[in-house]
């Protein structure tokens, strides 16, 4: 009989240690940025097989990960100085005994000056001359100082004040009556760490405070965010316990792991503690002193990870440790916020220094902050001993105690009760639900109740977000009660940030448990959309009661008010559908590495555009809030589209939607129609000299012949099914009978005539208004039409090229590609809305009604022409109107 | 793919003697290929109406991927897989009315209890509560799952899910109950169970449509059957027909390797 070979506890530890190692490599290389698309149908046999799920490895990825490793490291720094050098700022504030007031070392200096040119002033004898001179210094002194009460960053009331106080202090006590502040470097050098006596205790115990703050942090980010494990039946502890190693062994492997594979303690604490050891002259060794006071810290902060969690995992059932992971994802995230908002918040770094003044100064040998004082610059060499000696018994005690305690902990077995009844429920599933709870509704709200994970991520961490940058700037709350649209801008934020953790994710939330709504009678899109529309209402109530919450407070509310209020809501709303659509679109489905199921790119993508659609909530003008509800109405509209055309294939790791003609085809057209119109104009302006008209004639002829010949080009080489009768070239595809021609060009001129008589109506009630009159005689003034002198050029833009390319562009694929989803309505309605933008605002109430009559001329002649011809007609009457 | 949603043509085939189509299952030509292996090539089959339908085959066979074209999770690349003259992929909504469905792994929402679960499947088969009490009553005393219920079915044991599966699948009452791998993980009694449901179903005019590697199952249970191998149909018909086609009077066992190639040395036949 072969008997496997006993292994030791050095090469356990060094085993597991290994694989865990491996496991953070895979996943931080696993993040990708780009997703690879998986490898389409017919692939020729011998290429790499289309299913396989694992990422490989490639060396773009290791370079960039490399890349992304300094980036974070340098972060770390960056924090880390900035978070010493306000704490010593602060400390040696504190100890300043005179009411000398702390400003930059610039103003200072330029307050010397100006009082040295102020007494030499006295000396003048020419009374203008030296009045001039007093004034000019004068003026000098106002600048810097409203420079100087500027800096800090106050609300308009506080600013006012203390520009007020700097006059005072500088019209009684002159240039004397300011210090300088201690933070005008960026930097931490060796005089970082304050060498006189008391600033120098002060800012010791201050660094102690804050390592006591990074142990919450490392302790419940370990167990919270780092450990998915914790609420899992299956313990992977449970499978390494199947070895012939001992369980001191195994524990031990543990505590190393928690200890020293934590990646956010090496790339944030480790150089925070480097940099603490350089700022006290410790020079280059800062490097090696720093990397063992971090090794310390993280040596005790892995042992309390393994007996707590050995302890949580005997004592607690299933369900319990899974609330208990949540509190501690909670608490772990605030810990870091406050870690970070301790290196940028002034009021927070006060508060720290005066919370230090109060304790006594022999707290600082805790356990945890026993390193620090090895870098006090006035530790005397038995004070560096002793606390060396401290850090080596106190790792031997915490270790020892840990890998005891747990193995005490599991003498009775490794977990509380084995089988299938491990989580068993005390109490019964409560009563059936109310009657209009149903369905897809009560699971996702039941699950939200459930699962106290998804319910931190969603409901609650979206508050603590803007409650932490409300702390940080405390500038923001004047902000937001001083102005409505800065309120609304904060409203639709909260809603549109909890959608990034509740709707963005929420395909990928269903994971597994996908199969069962595929095996329902309901088109997964249907149900997709439902979930949306509840992450939707969710949103709403976020947004709504920030804002009633405002209105409350609020000191400045218009009517003008309502339309910015009604802006954010409409915007909470379209962002549920643009978030999920996003998400769904980049989630696939079939990827089993959790981190990446979703692409991040994706995630970017949507900040972005939240951004500015709060932008357009910010601007004052009403044309840029309308173009930007109208393009993102249709962005949610052509997402949703895409994700109704996946769904069918979202578990089909080959076979794809089959192409067909879509909003988002229009809309990237129209894009392209632009841009290129743009860099031709520049192209001809260079070529023809003499002749606007014609540089821009020409210039929209060839944008329009590109961008029509290459999406026509890509539908074809994508074989979009019935293409020509799609975009309404020939009448259909079937040889059906339809309306004769002649019918369909009636259309087109009736409704041409139509919409042209409709927008003469406009502009005539437009002149009765002196409003009006004013509004267009500007726009007539920047109007193309008034400057032409070459009417020829004008008529083949406005009667041939326009009419042709726009209506290619808008009826063609935007009207056509929403047509494949929605009713007529709405998609006259949304083109129209889409053609209106494109045009100048004097000109969006007629262009409206023109895309409406162009798209019933279409829909009821099913050609192209017709609309065409509307378009022709009605730019014709309008230039013989103008004469 | 607006068009679809009511032509007039669906056929009701709940009233199977009516029908105009002789088989409930039809595949033709169905090929399903993942880059360059063809999972399932060229399959043709036909289920008639009450038959306790056998897909037999090794592991890898192409069972699970056919299995999954007939519940429109996955799209053909080529031939037709049609459930009562409904087409699997293009009319997947309306086939689900129709079919339950057993996968060969369940998973369940992590925080959700076991009555739960068959809660919102009914709901979302359009079921009253009423009703929904009244099936699961009866599904629950067949497969014993009663005191498990108020359990989060995440906590439970793979032979409980795949019961829990089982009862959401039959809770609308399908024509047609498909079941990958149904009796994987069920311990013995449960086993039992699961074929006297089956042989029940078969009895009030339903069709069974499942696939195992269990010979003596599907011995006992089916009355046609089809062996797949390497993605092909290998074998099709009663057991009878086959056994005619062999030599007479050998066992299902011997049919299936002489059919399915000595899968255990890998050797093709």
């Amino acid at each position: 009989m072969i008997l496997s070979r006993p292994i030791g506890t050095a090469r356990t530890v060094w085993l597991i240690a290994r694989l865990a190692l491996r496991r953070q490599l895979n996943l931080f290389q696993s993040a990708r940025f780009l997703h690879k698309k998986k490898a389409p149908a017919g692939l020729p046999p011998g290429d790499q097989p289309a299913r396989s799920a694992t990422a490989t490895k490639s060396r773009g990825r290791s370079v960039f990960s490399i890349f992304i490793l300094f980036f974070m490291a340098f972060n770390g720094f960056s924090i880390g100085a900035r978070g010493l050098l306000s704490l010593s700022a602060a400390s040696r504030d504190l100890t300043v005994t005179s009411d000398k007031i702390p400003i930059s070392a610039n103003t200072v200096s330029g307050l010397i000056r100006a009082e040295k040119a102020l007494q030499r002033a006295q000396e003048f004898y020419d009374l203008t001359k030296r009045d001039e001179y007093v004034a000019q210094w004068n003026r000098y002194v106002d600048e810097l100082l409203v420079w100087e009460a500027g800096r800090a960053h106050l609300s308009e009331e506080d600013e006012n004040a203390r520009l007020q106080q700097l006059h005072d202090v500088f019209e009684r006590e002159g240039s004397g009556g300011f210090t300088v502040r201690a933070d005008a470097t960026f930097w931490v050098s060796s005089s970082t760490w304050p060498r006189e006596a008391k600033p120098n205790s002060i800012f010791l115990r201050s660094l102690s405070l804050i390592v006591l703050l990074w142990m919450p942090f490392i302790v419940f980010g370990s167990l919270g965010l780092n450990n998915k494990n914790l609420g899992e039946v299956e313990w992977n502890f449970e499978w390494l316990y199947t070895f012939p190693a001992s369980a001191r062994a195994l524990f031990s492997s543990k505590l190393f792991v928690y200890s020293f594979l934590n990646p956010l303690v090496w790339v944030f604490f480790l150089p925070f503690l480097i940099l603490t050891f350089f700022s006290s002259g410790f020079g280059y060794m800062a490097i090696p002193v720093g990397l063992v006071a971090m090794l310390y810290v993280s040596i005790l902060a892995g042992a309390l990870c393994t007996i707590l969690e050995v302890a949580l995992r005997k004592f607690l059932s299933l369900n319990q440790l899974k609330n208990i992971q949540a509190l501690f994802t909670v608490l772990g995230t605030v810990s870091l916020l406050l870690i970070y908002a301790s290196s940028i918040s002034k009021p927070l770094v006060d508060f720290i220094v005066a919370r230090a003044t109060a304790i006594p100064a022999f707290l600082v040998w805790n356990p945890f902050s026993v390193p620090l004082i090895l870098g006090l610059p006035s530790a005397s060499t038995s004070q560096r001993y002793l606390s060396s000696f401290a850090m080596v018994c106190l790792t031997c005690a915490f270790t020892s105690l840990a890998l005891l305690g747990s193995e005490r902990l599991t003498r009775d077995g490794l977990v509380k009760a084995g089988g299938p009844y491990q989580g068993t429920r005390k109490t019964p599933a409560g009563k059936p639900r109310a009657p209009w709870l149903r369905g897809i509704l009560a699971q996702e709200l039941l699950l939200l109740a459930r699962d106290r994970n998804l319910l931190v991520q969603v409901l609650i961490v979206p508050l603590l977000v803007p409650a932490f940058y409300l702390l940080i700037y405390s500038g923001m709350v004047s902000a937001v009660s001083g102005n409505f649209r800065h309120a609304a801008m904060l409203a639709f934020g909260v809603g549109a940030y909890s959608f990034l953790s509740s709707a963005m994710p929420l395909l990928n939330r269903e994971d597994k448990t996908l199969w069962q709504l595929l095996t329902y009678p309901q088109s997964l899109a249907t149900i997709l959309a439902k979930k949306a529309t509840l992450w939707a209402v969710i949103g709403l109530l976020y947004g709504g009661a920030a804002l009633l919450l405002i209105m409350r407070f609020s000191r400045h509310l218009h009517v003008s008010s309502w339309g910015e209020a009604f802006l954010a809501l409409y915007g909470i709303a379209l962002y549920a559908f643009i978030a999920s659509g996003i998400g769904i679109v980049a989630t696939n489905v079939l990827e089993t590495e959790p981190r990446a199921r979703i692409r991040t790119d994706m995630v970017y993508l949507y900040m972005i555009l939240a951004a500015m659609y709060a932008t357009a909530i910010y601007s004052p003008s009403i044309w840029a809030k309308l173009a930007q509800l109208v393009l993102s109405t249709l962005l949610a509209f052509a997402l949703w589209q895409k994700v109704k055309d996946a769904c069918p294939y979202i578990l089909d790791p080959v076979a794809r939607p089959p192409r067909s003609l879509s909003l988002a085809d229009g809309m990237i057209a129209i894009l392209a129609f632009f841009v290129l119109q743009g860099l031709m104009s520049l192209f001809f302006h260079a070529v023809l000299e003499d002749s606007p008209p014609a540089q821009i004639t020409l210039a929209y002829i060839f944008a329009g012949l590109i961008v029509a010949s290459l999406a026509l080009y890509t539908f074809r080489r994508q074989d979009v099914p019935n293409l020509w009768m799609n975009i309404g070239v020939t009448r259909s595809a079937d040889g059906r009978k339809t309306h004769p021609i002649w019918r369909g060009l009636l259309h087109g001129v009736g409704w041409g005539a139509l919409a042209a008589l409709g927008a003469f109506v406009y502009l005539r009630v437009l002149n009765m208004f002196p409003q009006g009159q004013i509004w267009r005689q500007d726009a007539e003034l920047s109007s193309f039409l008034s400057r032409a002198d070459r009417p020829i050029w004008i008529c083949i833009l406005a009667i041939v090229a326009a009419p042709l390319f726009e209506e290619f562009l808008f009826r063609g694929l935007v009207f056509q590609g929403l047509r494949r989803t929605t009713g007529p309505v709405l998609a006259a309605l949304a083109s129209a809305a889409l053609f209106a933008l494109v045009h100048p605002p004097i000109a969006v109430v007629p262009v409206f009604g023109l895309g409406i009559a162009a798209a019933i001329s279409f829909q009821k002649s099913r050609f192209l022409l017709a609309p065409i011809i509307t378009h022709a007609v009605y730019n014709a009457c309008a230039i013989f109107l103008n004469g | 793919m607006s068009m679809r949603s009511a032509s007039p043509q669906i056929p009701e085939f709940s009233n199977m003697s009516s029908s105009p189509h002789a088989n409930l299952v039809e595949i033709q030509g169905l090929t399903k290929s993942f880059g360059g292996f063809e999972a399932v090539k060229d399959l043709n089959l036909s289920v008639s109406y009450g038959q306790i339908f056998a897909l037999l085959g090794p592991n890898g066979a192409g069972k699970t991927t056919t299995i999954r074209m007939l519940m429109g999770i996955l799209a053909p690349t080529a031939g037709l897989a049609r459930i009562g003259g409904l087409d699997c992929f293009e009319d997947r909504v309306e086939v689900k009315r129709r079919v339950g469905y057993l996968p060969d792994e369940p998973i369940f929402h992590d925080h959700l209890r076991g009555i739960e679960i068959i809660r919102f499947s009914g709901e979302m088969h359009g079921l009253k509560r009423e009703e929904i009490e009244v099936r699961t009553r009866t599904l629950l005393q067949q497969l014993e799952l009663t005191d498990a219920l108020d359990e989060f079915a995440v906590n439970y044991s793979r032979g409980m899910k795949k019961k829990l599966a089982l009862i959401c699948a039959m809770l609308h009452d399908p024509a047609l109950l498909i079941l990958d791998e149904p009796t994987n993980g069920l311990d013995p009694f449960a086993t039992r169970a699961l074929h006297e449901i089956i042989r029940a179903n078969a009895a009030a005019g339903k069709t069974i449509f499942f696939s195992t590697h269990l010979l003596d199952q599907a011995e006992k249970l089916c009355t046609q059957i089809a062996i797949m191998a390497k993605g092909q149909l290998a074998a099709h018909g009663t057991l009878a027909e086959l056994r005619e086609k062999l030599t007479s009077d050998s066992s299902l066992e011997e049919i299936f390797f002489s059919v399915a190639g000595d899968s255990g040395s890998g050797i093709a036949p």
